[in-house]
């Protein structure tokens, strides 16, 4: 069904809604889930939360494109769990691997550095993001995103783990310089 | 309170929509991974000069059909919608034919929220026909001049608000019913053919209006849907794949073309009126293309596979258990207009969107060129950050993009061939196919940017760099020497000629020789190397500034190296290379060198279990070793093997096991590893004694400090005794796989260092711990125990394996001991061997990948 027409029905408060939500994103709602929550039970709840809110936000907005609109609230409320401490151990394991990691991003500290956060901070990854290739890309995104595992992204682009590993590493530490010529600290 | 690492996190999640996509993708081409190869047959011979467009002629496919039907010009597609028909009748001014006073039409409006409209024009007018329904047609006509003109590019405009749709019978040629349009605040653009086209949604249905007699005189206009399946009443419009322009075949069905395309098929209603060139005229056509070879989630991979040209698009329906093919361009031009997208006019470009499933591309209608040629391609972004240029694919592919919505049948195809600039917008005039061999076919791999004919086979290599659109057989004088010296070097090779040494699947043709190595991508590159020639492998080694090498010597006593690869096992000495044969993995950088040798520099393992009286190692007697047990009846000493792991695993996922020697690395410090590098040297007899401080330069300069080569390491120097320098380096943290490798291949033998990428432990006394270390273990995260057993125990030898259970990837990565035996299990051998200094750990022949 299109998105349009998902709306529609959460507009005309149908029942439908949340199943023909469900149906065209839930995969991936689940998956992104479970990848930062490692548990299926959260990632059920996590999921559920989503189609929640979708609802309490529809109508009045409109969003679009919905899948992106929906993953990121996902993602949102999934991280949420993990750093109130109400996800499982292995959630937080996972995501103290995937903390770690991020510290390579991390700008050296410089005094006349500009601090930046929030959608300024997501527009210059942006344009970091677009001047690496698309693999690069890919992989970054999928694990600091996404959350996938190595073994995941290695599989999904057929690509050995290691070379998923060093292109990881490769690619914070591009990260960190990109942010350094910049001038900005986080 | 967050910190900097959640807020960068919580950045990271705020990109942008494409970015999103990508990051929750799961296929290649959801992640913006799309590497379409394309395939370009030419079915003549033409010289191909800088001034025109390639032509390729595609006879077969038009000859026998039936009449053509509608088109859709690559032009500007303006459109209008037919909402609001006028029900005051007026009188018809046409000059082609007898019009009678026609009655008032009323008609639902169109469907408004999606689809549009296009017009057709049959040669010697500004009519524009629908197919034939009931022995109807639909036509524009405008024939009052003062609202038609033609642009300085030869587009013809009209007015539409002058002009009108008439309702024609066939065989009378007498407009029984007629209705007006309504515009919105563009002109209308004609084209030579453009088609009348009326709603489209997107899902698959036609909106479709008929303008019928009732009985009581009067006509009804009347709106309906319909799927695309079977005979449409109303010309569809779709898309379909042409892998070769001889897969298209057309049958005439009644009033309808089936149209086949491999495994697509459709059909589509004919306009016997449409014809506007002889059979002998060529006409020009855009078509484009789409994999017909759903997955079965439904979403379709998009597949270009011939060649893109200008001048019309035909449409018809794709018939694929009612699907409707995505790249429906009107409707979603349409529902963008309602979403706030606008054209470009001035480019003479617009946007629409593809299909919902978000495949992060867009479709994009350029407008046509004075020869009327336009174009349909992917855009997703065509410039990275810094302004250059970038998805040069997309480009390419818009350039070889064949919309095919329909067929003019007795017609004869024209396929351009257009590739763009580097701005995008403009073709690329000087691109020359100059051969001496006619060029029958061009490889390109939209993945990497490459078009070329494989130059194993002795054709012409045409390279074109799709990021500078550099033609490299022409331009590229490295790229030629690198190729003369290939030749020049393999002259003497029995199997003749040379291979060039990287895959051309991965599209990778920069190779470059700099008087001393052959190099391909200097940014590293990770696929498959293959063997410049055939020949003996000589040696499989590892050595500083090589990393592991191979070197193969060729039958006229060329010595070839190739370096920088991943470790191998396939090959030992003594084993037979053909040409082009695959030789390693993976590689980094790599350097081929020609007659070069290498004399790797001599490494210790100073890794020594200490006097068996300090460890017990090995308790009961050796058992079969499909038989496990505990490896040691002592657990204090289990544990010691593998407390360390223990504590590890405790607190980490398996896979960050390797990480964890890094740190381990770290933790060891200057004193530690230099103790390390000294005592091994003594072990293996280079030293004479083990009081250290003796050495000179031992109490030298040391320093942790960052090596700029790996910035978030620490590395430190060693002064060698005999004054050379020795650098180890290592990183404290981060997915260092390399580098972790690479600080062990400083330290220890080269045995060792072949078998330390699988997973080969390693041990270490450490204070009154003995430890053991393994590099293995990244991403496994299956592993779920690990037991050891005894294989074999004598006086000079101890081997035991470590039996690792793992989960299939995606159950529960628990260990349950009452299914032991339904666990897969690997294998990894440890052996110990005695020496004078004590035991220490040796190589085994025989070993299992962790993997």
């Amino acid at each position: 069904m299109e998105d349009e027409k998902i709306i529609e029905l959460y507009f005309e408060r149908s029942e439908d809604a949340i199943s023909e939500t469900d149906k065209k994103y839930g995969v991936k709602c689940r998956s992104t889930a479970y990848n930062i929550l490692q548990s299926r039970e959260d990632s059920e709840e996590c999921t559920n939360d989503t189609y929640l809110r979708l609802w309490n936000v529809i109508p009045p907005q409109r969003p679009s494109p919905l899948l992106t609109y929906i993953m990121r609230i996902v993602r949102n409320l999934a991280l949420d769990r993990v750093r109130r401490a109400k996800a499982s151990k292995r959630a937080d394991d996972n995501y103290r691997a995937v903390y770690e990691e991020i510290k390579d991003c991390l700008p050296a500290p410089d005094n006349v550095a500009k601090t930046v956060e929030g959608r300024e901070l997501s527009a210059l990854i942006d344009r970091f993001l677009a001047g690496q290739s698309r693999e690069k890309r890919a992989v970054f995104l999928m694990r600091y995103w996404n959350f996938c595992s190595v073994s995941e992204i290695a599989q999904r682009l057929g690509i050995g783990e290691s070379k998923v590993m060093v292109t990881l590493m490769r690619t914070r530490n591009k990260l960190r310089e990109f942010l350094e010529k910049e001038g900005v600290d986080i | 309170m967050s910190t900097r690492e959640d807020r960068l996190l919580d950045a990271i999640g705020g990109v942008s929509d494409r970015n999103v996509r990508i990051a929750v993708g799961s296929n290649s081409s959801e992640l913006g991974l799309r590497t379409e190869t394309h395939h370009i047959t030419l079915t003549g011979q033409e010289k191909i000069t800088p001034e025109e467009i390639r032509r390729y002629r595609i006879r077969s496919a038009v000859v026998g059909c039936a009449a053509a039907v509608l088109v859709i010009a690559g032009g500007i597609f303006l459109w209008n919608k037919l909402k609001d028909i006028e029900t005051e009748p007026k009188p018809a001014v046409s000059t082609t034919a007898a019009v009678t006073t026609v009655a008032p039409v009323t008609a639902a409006p169109a469907d408004t929220t999606d689809g549009g409209d296009y017009y057709r024009a049959v040669e010697g007018g500004f009519s524009t026909q629908s197919s034939t329904v009931g022995g109807r047609f639909l036509r524009v006509v405008c024939d009052n001049e003062e609202f038609v003109y033609t642009e300085p590019d030869g587009i013809t405009r009209f007015y539409p608000e002058q002009a009108r749709v008439e309702l024609v019978d066939e065989t009378t040629g007498s407009v029984t019913a007629e209705a007006r349009f309504v515009t919105y605040d563009d002109l209308v653009t004609l084209d030579r053919d453009i088609m009348i086209k009326l709603a489209v949604n997107g899902s698959g249905e036609y909106t479709g209006l008929v303008i019928t007699p009732t009985e009581d005189g009067r006509y009804c206009a009347t709106v309906y849907t319909c799927s695309p399946d079977g005979l449409m009443d109303f010309d569809p419009s779709g898309f379909y794949l042409i892998s070769s322009p001889d897969d298209v075949s057309f049958e005439k069905q009644g009033d309808g073309i089936f149209v086949k395309n491999g495994e697509a098929s459709g059909h589509y209603s004919v306009s016997r009126n449409f014809i506007t060139y002889d059979d002998n005229t060529p006409y020009p056509f855009l078509a484009r293309g789409r994999d017909i070879n759903e997955r079965s989630s439904g979403e379709a991979q998009l597949r270009f596979d011939a060649l893109i040209i200008g001048g019309q698009v035909l449409a018809y329906s794709y018939d694929n258990g009612g699907t409707m093919p995505t790249y429906d361009i009107y409707p979603e031009y349409a529902s963008l207009r309602l979403n706030g997208y606008e054209p470009d006019k001035s480019s003479g470009m617009y946007y629409v969107r593809s299909d919902e499933e978000d495949t992060g591309a867009s479709v994009q209608l350029r407008s046509s060129d004075e020869n009327g040629i336009g174009w349909v391609e992917l855009d997703i972004e065509r410039f990275d950050a810094n302004g250059s240029f970038n998805m040069i694919t997309n480009v390419l592919e818009s350039g070889r993009v064949l919309i095919f919505v329909g067929v003019p049948l007795n017609r004869r195809f024209i396929v351009y061939t257009c590739l763009y600039d580097s701005s995008g917008l403009h073709l690329l005039p000087d691109l020359i196919f100059e051969t001496e061999l006619p060029l029958e076919s061009i490889y390109c791999d939209g993945g990497n940017g490459v078009i070329y004919n494989d130059i194993y086979k002795g054709e012409k290599n045409v390279v074109i760099d799709f990021y500078t659109l550099e033609i490299f057989d022409r331009t590229n004088e490295e790229c030629e020497a690198a190729k003369e010296k290939l030749k020049e070097l393999t002259s003497g090779n029995a199997e003749g000629g040379f291979h060039v040494p990287i895959a051309p699947d991965k599209g990778l043709h920069t190779l470059r020789y700099d008087g001393e190595k052959f190099t391909a991508d200097p940014d590293g590159w990770y696929g498959t190397v293959y063997s410049i020639t055939a020949g003996t492998v000589e040696k499989v080694g590892y050595a500083k500034g090589y990393g592991n090498y191979m070197q193969i010597r060729d039958s006229s006593g060329h010595l070839w190296t190739y370096a920088n690869l991943y470790y191998n096992r396939y090959f030992r000495e003594g084993d037979t290379v053909h040409m082009g044969e695959a030789i390693s993995d993976v590689s980094s950088e790599l350097a081929v060198y020609c007659d070069k040798e290498i004399v790797p520099e001599p490494l210790t393992n100073p890794m020594i279990i200490p006097d068996e009286s300090e460890v017990t190692l090995i308790a009961g007697e050796p058992k079969p070793s499909d038989e496990l047990h505990e490896f040691s009846a002592d657990n204090t000493i289990t544990r010691r093997f593998i407390g360390w792991a223990d504590e590890w695993a405790a607190t980490h996922d398996d896979q960050y096991r390797w990480y964890k020697a890094g740190e381990f690395l770290d933790n060891l410090g200057v004193d530690g590893l230099k103790e390390l590098y000294y005592k091994g040297k003594f072990l293996a007899g280079e030293l004479v004694t083990d009081d250290f401080s003796d050495i000179d330069g031992y109490n030298g300069v040391t320093s942790f400090g960052t090596d700029p080569l790996h910035a978030d390491g620490a590395v430190f120097e060693l002064p060698y005794p005999e004054g050379s320098k020795t650098m180890f380096s290592f990183y404290s943290s981060g997915f260092s796989y390399r580098s972790f490798y690479d600080a062990w291949m400083s330290v220890f033998t080269e045995e060792w260092a072949f078998t330390l990428l699988n997973s080969y432990p390693g041990f270490r006394k450490y204070g009154d711990e003995l430890y053991y270390v393994s590099s293995a273990g990244g991403g496994d995260l299956s592993l779920v125990n690990v037991e050891y057993e005894l294989v074999k125990q004598t006086e000079d030898e101890i081997v035991f394996n470590a039996v690792g259970y793992h989960v299939e990837q995606g159950e529960q990565p628990v260990y349950d001991p009452a299914l032991r035996d339904r666990y897969k299990k690997t294998y990894i051998p440890y052996r110990f061997v005695k020496t004078a200094n004590g035991w220490r750990i040796a190589f085994s022949e025989t070993f299992y990948n962790w993997h």
